[in-house]
Formats: structure tokens, C-alpha cells, sequence
């Protein structure tokens, strides 16, 4: 098997990304849970944390997208046509 | 309920035959009728009979009638298995033989999250790692059908080398059985152990070079068998730690070309084959960086070496996964 560079370089990107999934819920999502945002009527509270919630996972999405593509720029060393 | 242990592994192995026994005959059947595909990694460009994973969604769906008639799982579990299944292959089916735009595969198996909303076989509460977790009842509803879309279709578009999807399969299901001993989850292993034989059976007839092609409808299957097992079994974030190759593969696709185009459809060269059988980075900045255009990046890698250094990245999110179970637990 000939093991490639690029996928030693992947793993680490996938291993910082799993660094901040295991503790973006600890930091953020335990303190939105508790928090009372809207505390007269339960279901628009949740919608609200939803919202907030997914814009925190697309935020993190597009940092992975960000971080690999720096990483793939970095290892391809190419200039595009 | 002694019987329950010898009669795992023995369906395990029935399973797998059966399997075998499916992909070939769906491979033969859809190769005489000119059903075929090109194997683009092939320096001789060979036509390879399309569908032959047809046997995944037929495998499990008739062990898990045959886990119901035997007690080792029960009805609920069998129904939904059986019912989202059906969907996604249905959804597949139409993708295969007409074609489609690209929204209708996001858009359509959303349908397969229903079976599980109405039969009720979830749990709506999140767990994190260092105890962490949500009750979130309406929402978690809605993310179901998400789900279960995002999990179909992040596997189908990584279905791109020999091998490589029924692999990671393999390696997710066995991810979440781990998942699910580490956690103590009450349910037992009967339907990860059926999607890893109905794989596996299928994997002898496209592991490298391959005699068959998965297809769309069973690659939608896939990763819709993960999700519901996942959300069945509340092991979700572990999955979701194990996908990872799968979620940097697609969501790189979608950064890049900013919407639901079906590849046959994108006039881009992301790879490219040499004399020597060896795949490029296609080096064009407009291509999005799938997964094996960053692993070929740096050095051309043959279709083998490409599969195995992808294997790698599932092995190490499967690992990763592991860990966070120990966290959560």
C-alpha cells in the first residue's frame, strides 16, 4: 500500500474538527439549553435555540471547508491553470 | 431465549451468501439488458453491469422480516427498516433509470424519515461527550427526515472508486455496534450485524477491480440504514463522528458548486487517468475538492492505493469515534 501524504494531512483536519465537535457542545450548547430565552412559550424557546444552534454547526462547516482548503492549497503546491 | 446466540451469527453468514447470491444475479440481469456503466479508472475503460447492490436493500429487508419471525427484533424495528428502506430505493430507482435535477434525491428521501416519526422509534434527546445532553422534542422531529437525506445522500456522492462505499459501510455499522456496547443502548446488534453481511456480500463482487457497480438507489440505502439505526438506537453523535469522510467529501462538493448538480451533469474534471493507471488531481480551480482529488493532490495514486488511503480516513474517524463514546459514557 503506498500511503499518501495528503491523507496524513486529512486525518488531522478530520481530528481538529472532532476536537471542536466534542467540546462546542460543552462550551455553547449546555449554556443555550439552560438558558431561558424566550421562557412564556416553550416551542418558539426551542425554535430560537435551533436557530441558533444550526447557524453554529454551518459556522463550523464552513471553518472544515476554510481549513481544508488552505490545507489542500498548502499540500498541492500548485498554481491553477 | 437461548437460541438467540447460535441463530446471530448463523442468519449473519445466510446473510452474506444471500447477498452474493443477489448481486450476482442483479449483476447478470442488468448486464445482459446493456444496463452498464464505464469504469473511468481503468486505463481500458471496461463496461460494468450498473446495479448490482440492489442486493443490499433486498438482504436486509428480508433478514429483518426474518430477525422479526425469529424474536430478535421487534416489529416496530422491522417495519421501519423495511419501510425507509423501500422509500430510499424507490427514490434511487428513478434516479438511476431517468433522469432527474439535482434537488429531487435531497428533497425526496426526506420522505424516508417519515416511517420513523410515525411508528415513533426514536428518542428525542442529543447526547455530547462529557455528559452533555439536550431533550429536544420538536425539534428533533424535524431533523429526522434531515437526517436521514443528509446521511443517503453524503454516501451516494461518494460513491466514485471501486469498493469504497460498501468499505466505509462496513466500517461505520461496526462503529456503531462498538458505539452501542460502549453506551449500553438497549437494543440488540441483530440489525447492524445484517447491514454488514448484506455489504459484505456485496463487496466480493465490487471490491477492486470491480464485477458490478453499487448504484444510486442502494448507495441512498446505505447511508439511510446508518441514519435510522443511529436515531433508532440513539447512537447519533458517534455516527456522525465515524461519517466524517463522507460529510468532508460532500460538503466540499456543495461549497464549491453552490447547489444540487448531479455529477453526470457538472462539466468539470475534478480527476483524471493516466497511461500508467494512475489518478490525477485534475487541477482545475473551478472543481470542487472531493475527497479523492485531496488525497491525489500531492502524488498520483492508483485506484487501489486511492480506495486504501480513503479506508484509512474511516478507520481513523472510526476511532475517533470509539473515543467519544468513552467520553460520552
Amino acid at each position: 500500500m503506498r500511503m499518501a501524504k495528503t491523507t496524513l494531512y486529512i486525518c488531522i483536519v478530520l481530528l481538529v474538527q472532532w476536537v471542536i465537535v466534542i467540546t462546542l457542545p460543552f462550551l455553547f450548547f449546555e449554556y443555550l439549553a439552560r438558558a431561558d430565552i424566550y421562557p412564556y412559550n416553550p416551542l418558539i424557546d426551542e425554535v430560537i435555540k435551533a436557530i441558533l444552534s444550526f447557524t453554529l454547526v454551518g459556522i463550523w462547516l464552513y471553518e472544515w471547508m476554510k481549513m481544508g482548503e488552505y490545507v489542500y492549497k498548502f499540500l498541492s503546491k500548485t498554481r491553477f491553470k | 431465549m437461548e437460541y438467540i446466540i447460535p441463530l446471530t451469527p448463523l442468519l449473519f453468514i445466510l446473510a452474506v451468501l444471500s447477498s452474493m447470491f443477489a448481486t450476482k444475479s442483479f449483476m447478470e440481469f442488468f448486464g445482459s439488458r446493456g444496463f452498464v456503466g464505464i469504469d473511468i479508472f481503468k486505463t481500458n475503460k471496461p463496461k460494468i453491469p450498473l446495479l448490482g447492490g440492489l442486493s443490499i436493500p433486498l438482504t436486509i429487508v428480508i433478514f429483518s422480516i426474518i430477525g422479526y419471525l425469529t424474536g430478535l427484533i421487534g416489529w416496530k424495528e422491522a417495519l421501519v427498516v423495511t419501510l425507509v428502506i423501500s422509500i430510499l430505493t424507490l427514490v434511487g430507482l428513478l434516479d438511476d433509470f431517468r433522469d432527474v435535477s439535482g434537488l429531487y434525491k435531497p428533497v425526496a428521501c426526506l420522505l424516508g424519515g417519515l416511517p420513523i416519526i410515525f411508528l415513533h422509534t426514536y428518542i428525542p434527546h442529543l447526547d455530547f461527550p462529557f455528559g452533555v445532553g439536550f431533550r429536544i422534542s420538536i425539534i428533533y422531529i424535524i431533523m429526522i427526515p434531515l437526517g436521514i437525506s443528509v446521511a443517503a445522500n453524503t454516501v451516494n456522492m461518494l460513491d466514485v472508486i471501486n469498493g469504497l462505499v460498501a468499505t466505509a459501510g462496513i466500517i461505520v455499522l461496526s462503529v456503531m455496534g462498538i458505539a452501542m456496547y460502549i453506551l449500553g443502548v438497549d437494543g440488540n446488534l441483530y440489525p447492524i450485524i445484517i447491514g454488514i453481511a448484506a455489504l459484505v456480500g456485496f463487496l466480493y463482487y465490487n471490491k477492486y477491480p470491480a464485477k458490478t457497480f453499487l448504484g444510486n438507489a442502494p448507495a441512498l440505502v446505505i447511508g439511510g440504514y446508518i441514519a435510522t439505526l443511529a436515531i433508532m438506537y440513539h447512537v447519533e453523535f458517534p455516527t456522525v463522528v465515524a461519517m466524517f469522510p463522507f460529510i468532508h467529501n460532500s460538503f466540499f462538493f456543495l461549497n464549491k458548486i453552490k447547489g444540487f448538480v448531479e455529477h453526470k451533469q457538472l462539466n468539470i474534471k475534478v480527476t483524471e487517468l493516466d497511461q500508467m493507471g494512475l489518478i490525477h488531481d485534475a487541477r482545475d480551480e473551478k472543481a470542487p475538492i472531493t475527497l479523492l482529488r485531496f488525497v491525489v493532490s500531492r502524488d498520483p495514486l492508483s485506484e487501489f492505493d486511492a480506495y486504501l488511503n480513503i479506508v484509512v480516513l474511516f478507520i481513523f474517524s472510526g476511532l475517533l469515534a470509539v473515543i467519544s463514546c468513552f467520553l460520552m459514557g
